[in-house]
């Protein structure tokens, strides 16, 4: 039989991934995604942290926690706004 | 495992009605000269299997499935049958069976078989080693299947799309109020807008109207206060600014005479028309010619779907363009009398709307003079302007017009300019009322713009930090996608090199290493060695090397495909040799079957010597698993392929089919059935034959060797010397009769015919074990005796005993 190797050569000194690993290329893909998130130094830590804990389930099927942090992120923005023209009007 | 029984084929690309193709249990081997039809087959199974056809349906105009899918001569839709067998039971599918309809255990099987990948033939090979990168990573991405991430990776895409789309947005808003604040207080574009400008700009405004500038923008309620009090000044403004406004309405009234001018040019044409149509005889629609030739260029119609019958499309052309030519005058007087009626109601719309204007003024209460007549009137030219499409009465219009041009544009129009103007000289300074009115608004509307750039602004800045985030997820994902592919690639690189190298030993090329650009969201490269060096293989390697390169290259993807999900364990490949030298095609043969053993072949080809390797290789490999092996002898647009396996024309002989047929006929199918045995024979004997360099060897050098092998095998000869001695004699007939009809064939007796038959079915008798179905083989463990598997027929080498 051919394919009998125990693991994949790794590309760049990356880590090596085991021929199970390569028999699903999608969560391939999921586990190299959160290996590049993991090693990843500019991404703010909510970030991160939401899309890690995304990819626990696989593929992510839908991204309303993301779009979540979007809309928190310009509330936040628009009560600062209120905010401060209440204090000036006062 | 699901396993092929039977492929039933009709009225499909080169096939007519079947020959079936009946798989073993190991596959099939089907062995035919280009253009006979082998290719077909592998259409028609993996449109059942898959539901589309590659070699149609790859996206070239006016080629697809649909089109191309029938056979050229048919009616009727192809009719394609498959049987599969789970082991247990059989089951059929057709081309109206799909994954989801069809019986619970085929499901899996079906499922995957949509997905494609078992099926390989030499244009895709061919285009896999020259498609350009991105066009060999789609190629790749079908059989690798990363759909579900590169779905998650569209969504990331879109959410960074959509934070890029609403920071535009926001800009835009920002451009918007700006404008808005340049244009009331007039800011020059290289000013920049904020609270110092506009408060500059609006205290200009302020000193030239005498009232006390302001220094921030807290201080506009104030001066807002005491504009009012500067507004109040003037009484009833609201109603002046009416009478001016009126006033300017009235000066510039549409001309009246412009709408009677053009309703007597359509007149005038539409007399035209009907003394032109008088001079002509029948009906005509010219938009009826026009579209329906139209209509037919579209559709690509071929039969008529009214009357059925044939379209001839260019008599159709000439006749339309006979029919335009002769009516053309009508035509032209038809176009220019619907522009003027374009101008026409153009022109009325305008009035119409110009006396809408007068009425609001007069409801305002600016004039109570002339209101009833005007009423009348206006409602009248309303009336003409909603019958415009088909004037119906155009007497009775004209006379309204004429009328209405004495009452309306010489009475009433007139004396309200007159009235109106006069009340106008004695108005207040309206001009300070406008300046103090203006002010009032701009001191009202620019704090607002002014908020709402702040607060775009703001908005702006927290999506950009957004979509510094989503930018930087999406190009993690693509990396990730991208790298998950390359290792992927390393390891069908690594098992393609493998396999290419049992083709193509110690011969310093190989290593192919397809790898995911890095520049690009989505290509691939090809790369192989030549020699030492490194490089895109067309570069270097000769035709031959190129195709078991592509070859090597598919069986990886496959072995891949197979290991992730194994319910579909069949091989496809349709003449992918065609370059490869005898020593490369044997190994060839040798590899597909030690490596694919667990899977279910199906090989065409063209090449008869490839045939016999790729015979004795799955006999070597297959662990005894049956093949059938198919030749096609013959095919013609009529009959479709014809198979000459000896089977078929064994068959016929001893049927009542031959008894009626002609002594030309059964010459012929006799000549090839004794061809297919000696081939059989000759293999299975060991028996040398004269080289043949094109590897098509044919019945003579075949028998010659065959019946000096025979005469010197004591107990072969005692049993069928005879039989092989009037077959000696009478063979040439064969050579008389030929393929094909000739004059010598024509004096061919049907005793002589029969004769000849009847001395081939002696031999098959002789030669072919029907219990075992194989002919008898030379067995080396036996002291080279030709006996067949179970030693139902044995022939002994010495002794002369045959026992059966």
């Amino acid at each position: 039989m051919i394919d009998e190797s125990p693991s994949v050569p790794p590309l760049e000194s990356e880590p090596a991934y085991t021929l199970d690993d390569l028999s699903d290329i999608n969560n391939l893909a999921v586990k190299e995604f959160a290996r590049l998130l993991q090693s990843n130094q500019s991404l703010a830590p909510e970030w991160k942290e939401e899309i890690l804990q995304m990819l626990e389930q696989g593929v992510p099927e839908d991204l309303s926690s993301l779009e979540k942090i979007i809309e928190e992120a310009v509330n936040a923005e628009t009560q600062e706004t209120e905010r401060k023209e209440l204090s000036r009007d006062s | 495992m699901q396993k092929l029984k039977r492929l039933s084929v009709r009225n499909c690309r080169g096939i007519v009605n079947g020959p079936d193709i009946r798989f073993g249990a190991g596959g099939v081997l089907l062995c035919g000269d280009n253009g006979t039809g082998k290719s077909s087959y592998i259409d028609a199974l993996e449109k059942v299997l898959t539901g589309k056809c590659s070699s149609l349906d790859f996206g070239a105009q006016g080629i697809s499935w649909r089109k191309q899918g029938c056979h050229i001569l048919a009616d009727c839709e192809p009719e394609i049958e498959l049987e599969i067998s789970d082991g247990n039971q059989i089951f059929t599918i057709n081309l109206e069976s799909s994954p989801s309809t069809c019986p619970n255990q085929l499901q899996p099987f079906l499922q995957s078989a949509h997905e494609g990948g078992f099926i390989l033939r030499r244009r895709t090979l061919l285009d896999f080693i020259d498609a350009k990168p991105a066009e060999r990573w789609k190629a790749v991405e079908t059989i690798l299947n990363v759909n579900d991430f590169r779905e998650f990776e569209q969504k990331l895409n879109n959410l960074d799309k959509n934070l890029q789309t609403e920071i535009g947005i926001a800009a835009e808003s920002i451009q918007d109020n700006e404008r808005e604040i340049r244009d009331r207080i007039k800011i020059d574009p290289e000013t920049s807008i904020d609270e110092t400008s506009c408060i500059k700009n609006l205290n200009e405004k302020i000193s030239s109207l005498q009232l006390t500038e302001i220094s921030s923008l807290d201080e506009i309620e104030k001066i807002l206060s005491i504009l009012k009090l500067h507004i109040a000044a003037f009484k009833d403004m609201e109603r002046w600014q009416n009478y001016i406004q009126f006033g300017d309405l009235l000066r510039k009234a549409p001309e009246y005479q412009d709408i009677i001018d053009a309703f007597l040019s359509y007149e005038k044409v539409s007399q035209d028309i009907e003394n032109e149509s008088k001079k002509m005889v029948g009906h005509f629609d010219e938009e009826v010619l026009r579209r329906g030739l139209q209509w037919i260029h579209e559709d690509d119609l071929e039969n008529c779907p009214l009357c059925g019958n044939q379209i001839d499309l260019e008599n159709i052309q000439k006749y339309v363009s006979r029919r335009l030519e002769e009516y053309s005058t009508i035509i032209q007087l038809k176009e220019v009398r619907a522009s003027i009626h374009a101008d026409f109601y153009k022109k009325i719309q305008n009035y119409v709307s110009f006396l809408d204007r007068v009425h609001e003024y007069i409801e305002k209460g600016c004039t109570s003079s002339y209101s009833i007549q005007f009423e009348d009137s206006r409602e009248i030219i309303q009336e003409i302007s909603n019958s415009h499409t088909v004037p119906q009465d155009i007497d009775q219009i004209q006379k309204d017009l004429t009328a209405l041009q004495e009452q309306v544009n010489y009475t009433i129009i007139p004396r309200l300019q007159q009235e109106i103007k006069e009340i106008c000289t004695s108005s207040p300074d309206i001009e300070r009322y406008n300046n103090l009115y203006q002010l009032k608004l701009d001191l009202q509307t620019v704090p607002i713009h002014l908020k709402n750039i702040q607060y775009a602004q703001r908005i702006i800045k927290s999506y950009t930090d957004c979509q510094t985030q989503t930018s930087q997820l999406c190009k993690l994902a693509e990396k990730a996608r991208k790298n998950s592919v390359q290792y992927l690639m390393a390891a069908i690189s690594d098992t393609a090199n493998e396999l290419y190298q049992y083709i193509h030993p110690g011969e310093s090329i190989g290593s192919p290493q397809i790898q995911v650009k890095e520049k690009t969201a989505a290509a691939l490269e090809l790369r192989s060695d030549f020699h030492g060096k490194t490089g895109d293989p067309r570069g270097h390697y000769s035709e031959g090397h190129v195709d078991s390169l592509g070859l090597c290259i598919f069986l990886a993807i496959r072995r891949f495909q197979y290991q992730q999900c194994s319910d579909v364990a069949l091989l496809v490949l349709d003449d992918v040799l065609h370059s490869v030298d005898g020593i490369h095609r044997r190994s060839t043969a040798n590899l597909i079957f030690e490596k694919f053993y667990d899977h279910q072949i199906f090989i065409t080809t063209h090449d008869p010597l490839w045939f016999e390797y790729l015979k004795s290789a799955s006999r070597k490999y297959m662990q005894g698993k049956k093949f059938e092996h198919y030749k096609i002898s013959g095919w013609s647009l009529e009959t479709g392929p014809i198979f000459g396996d000896h089977l078929n024309d064994y068959e016929w002989l001893t049927s009542d089919r031959c008894q009626k047929a002609t002594p030309h006929d059964k010459t012929i199918k006799a000549g090839r059935l004794l061809e297919a045995m000696m081939q059989e024979l000759c293999h299975n004997l060991v028996i040398s034959v004269p080289f043949n360099k094109s590897g098509n060897y044919t019945l003579d050098p075949l028998w010659t060797s065959f019946y000096q092998k025979a005469k010197k095998y004591q107990s072969f000869k005692k049993e069928a010397g005879q039989c092989i001695d009037n077959i000696e004699e009478i063979r040439s007939l064969r050579n008389w009769a030929g393929a094909h009809f000739n004059e010598w064939a024509s004096g061919i007796t049907d005793k002589e015919a029969q004769d000849f038959c009847n001395a081939i079915i002696e031999l098959r008798t002789l030669v072919y074990c029907e219990i075992c179905s194989q002919f008898i083989k030379r067995i080396n463990d036996l002291d080279g005796i030709w006996a067949c598997k179970n030693m139902h027929l044995k022939y002994e080498k010495k002794t002369g005993d045959k026992s059966s």
